[in-house]
């Protein structure tokens, strides 16, 4: 989708476009951060992993060739860098181990999305109603169980279950036009 | 799309509790038979990316990028011009591969004397680009340098080079292209190729790819000393010798500097280190000589370095150490 216009990027890049390079950070520097830290565990060392990479990149600018996917060749980057900091113990043990055993899959699809589908997604959260926005971003953003909100909010785990079924079912309803960007498989284990 | 009609909040309760309450309940799936199953997995995939969405926001572009910015400003570099694509696909028609020793001789001879000449240097990051005034092409590996004419007047075209270039000569009969090299005098009609000249290993060897080129020393003016290469030749001239020696040539990697491609076959890991060595810039070392024996069979297609050294770790167990900003230490598990 975006394959042609990233492409360009790096070609502008290349011929020192600041403002290239400034768009293709934004366009894919949360996605790469959320894919490092997936392994990291480490929101501050995936920041600056991440920006360590786009430093990099501008400083070789003029050596980098990336033929097709710019999305896929800078996800490898990440995952080189990875298994080079697992290689130097910079890593917590378990992590290391994971990182060197597994090959890391790199499907920049589990990480990445179009800015439109960010921007739809924010406006159809603020649109659910607030005390049910506030159980929906206790559970998704801060991990928390239904028995946790329930402890913090003072209420019953049945609300909270019956808010959460709400919540995704409005949701479901707002993003259903977005239907044909879903890849139809779920990575959520059952 | 068959979305089922008497969706209850208790049949979302339970899907989203599945979906996302932690740790997961054990019980399998209440309720799953009564979702269409392509509608579940919309639904599954809506969930996930509304998580990708709120995970992604810790990480605020906006807010990280004046950091970056700022390192790149400050270090921000003049430009040297770029490879472009065309450029690399060029497996060259006819390829020199000039190791050239001790001295350099561009001053000495040449017809130009009325025409200041210009000079292209690459810096240590990278290969430089350089149009002449005939429309041959010249790329010129890191570390060279390549001394020619505004114009080329007179019936031959010569150039002079330092280091190592792959030409690209615009075809004219009338009009010969040379290049002095040290000790050497390479002559093309019209053609493209490679030219390195580093005054280290007090040889100059010569690689056709295809085409054919004259090769002879600088210090033979005689027809008889001309030796005339043909695709997959290489012309040897070591020290002070007055002719070529001819020879097939069977280093598949002469062209990696330019390329960035390797093939290795079932070669010593000190010979893979020293070609690394010299085409990223680098500096590699092995722990213990007895590694240099390794052998490593694999080809690589403009790979980072740090993508080879992976790969030659994995393959004999290796661990690698980056005791500096390019250099590495490998060393056995």
């Amino acid at each position: 989708m975006n394959t042609q216009t990233d492409l360009e990027l790096m070609s502008r890049i290349a011929g020192n476009d600041e403002n290239a390079f400034s768009i293709l950070f934004h366009r894919y520097y949360s996605a790469l951060c959320l894919f490092a830290t997936h392994f990291l565990q480490d929101d501050e060392q995936s920041r600056e992993l991440v920006q360590e990479l786009f430093v990099q990149l501008w400083e070789k600018r003029r050596q980098i060739r990336v033929h097709r996917s710019v999305k896929s060749y800078l996800f490898r980057m990440v995952k080189n860098q990875l298994i080079n900091l697992a290689n130097h113990r910079k890593v917590e043990q378990r992590y290391a181990e994971m990182i060197l055993s597994e090959n890391i899959d790199v499907s920049p699809s589990q990480y990445f999305m179009e800015v439109d589908l960010h921007l739809k997604i924010e406006a159809s959260i603020n649109a659910l109603p607030a005390r049910r926005r506030e159980i929906f971003r206790l559970s998704r953003e801060r991990g928390l169980s239904y028995r946790e909100i329930a402890g913090q909010l003072h209420i019953s785990v049945k609300t909270v279950e019956t808010q959460m079924g709400l919540a995704l079912r409005q949701l479901r309803s707002d993003l259903k036009e977005y239907r044909h960007l879903l890849i139809g498989i779920s990575i959520f284990k059952k | 799309m068959g979305t089922p009609k008497d969706n209850t909040n208790e049949k979302w309760a339970a899907l989203a509790k599945q979906l996302f309450d932690e740790p997961a309940p054990d019980k399998a799936q209440p309720g799953e038979d009564a979702w269409d199953e392509q509608e579940l997995q919309q639904i599954c995939e809506t969930a996930r990316q509304v998580d990708l969405h709120l995970h992604q926001r810790r990480f605020a572009a906006t807010r990280d990028y004046p950091a970056v910015e700022a390192i790149i400003r400050k270090q921000n570099r003049p430009v040297l011009w770029r490879l472009n694509r065309f450029w690399m696909r060029i497996a060259a028609l006819v390829a020199l591969v000039l190791l050239l020793g001790s001295v350099l001789l561009w001053t000495a001879q040449s017809n130009w004397q009325t025409v200041a000449p210009e000079s292209a240097v690459t810096d240590n990051y990278g290969r430089t680009r350089i149009e002449l005034a005939d429309g041959s092409v010249v790329t010129l590996n890191r570390g060279s340098r390549l001394d020619y004419p505004d114009q080329f007047k007179g019936d031959i075209r010569e150039v002079s080079l330092n280091g190592e270039a792959f030409f690209e000569v615009r075809p004219n009969a009338a009009k010969a292209f040379v290049i002095h090299a040290g000790p050497a005098n390479i002559r093309v009609v019209g053609t493209s190729f490679n030219v390195n000249a580093r005054p280290t290993s007090g040889e100059v060897a010569v690689v056709v790819e295809s085409g054919k080129v004259e090769v002879s020393a600088a210090n033979r003016t005689d027809k008889a000393g001309a030796l005339m290469l043909s695709p997959g030749q290489r012309g040897l001239l070591v020290g002070s010798a007055s002719v070529f020696e001819k020879s097939t040539n069977i280093d598949p990697n002469y062209l990696a500097w330019k390329t960035h491609s390797f093939q290795f076959e079932k070669t010593s890991l000190e010979e893979v280190i020293k070609q690394l060595n010299k085409v990223y810039n680098v500096h590699i070392v092995t722990a213990d000589p007895a590694m240099d024996q390794l052998l490593l069979t694999a080809h690589f297609d403009d790979r980072p370095i740090r993508f080879i050294l992976e790969v030659i770790a994995m393959t004999h167990k290796l661990t690698i150490q980056q005791t500096d900003a390019e250099a590495y230490l490998l060393s056995k598990k």
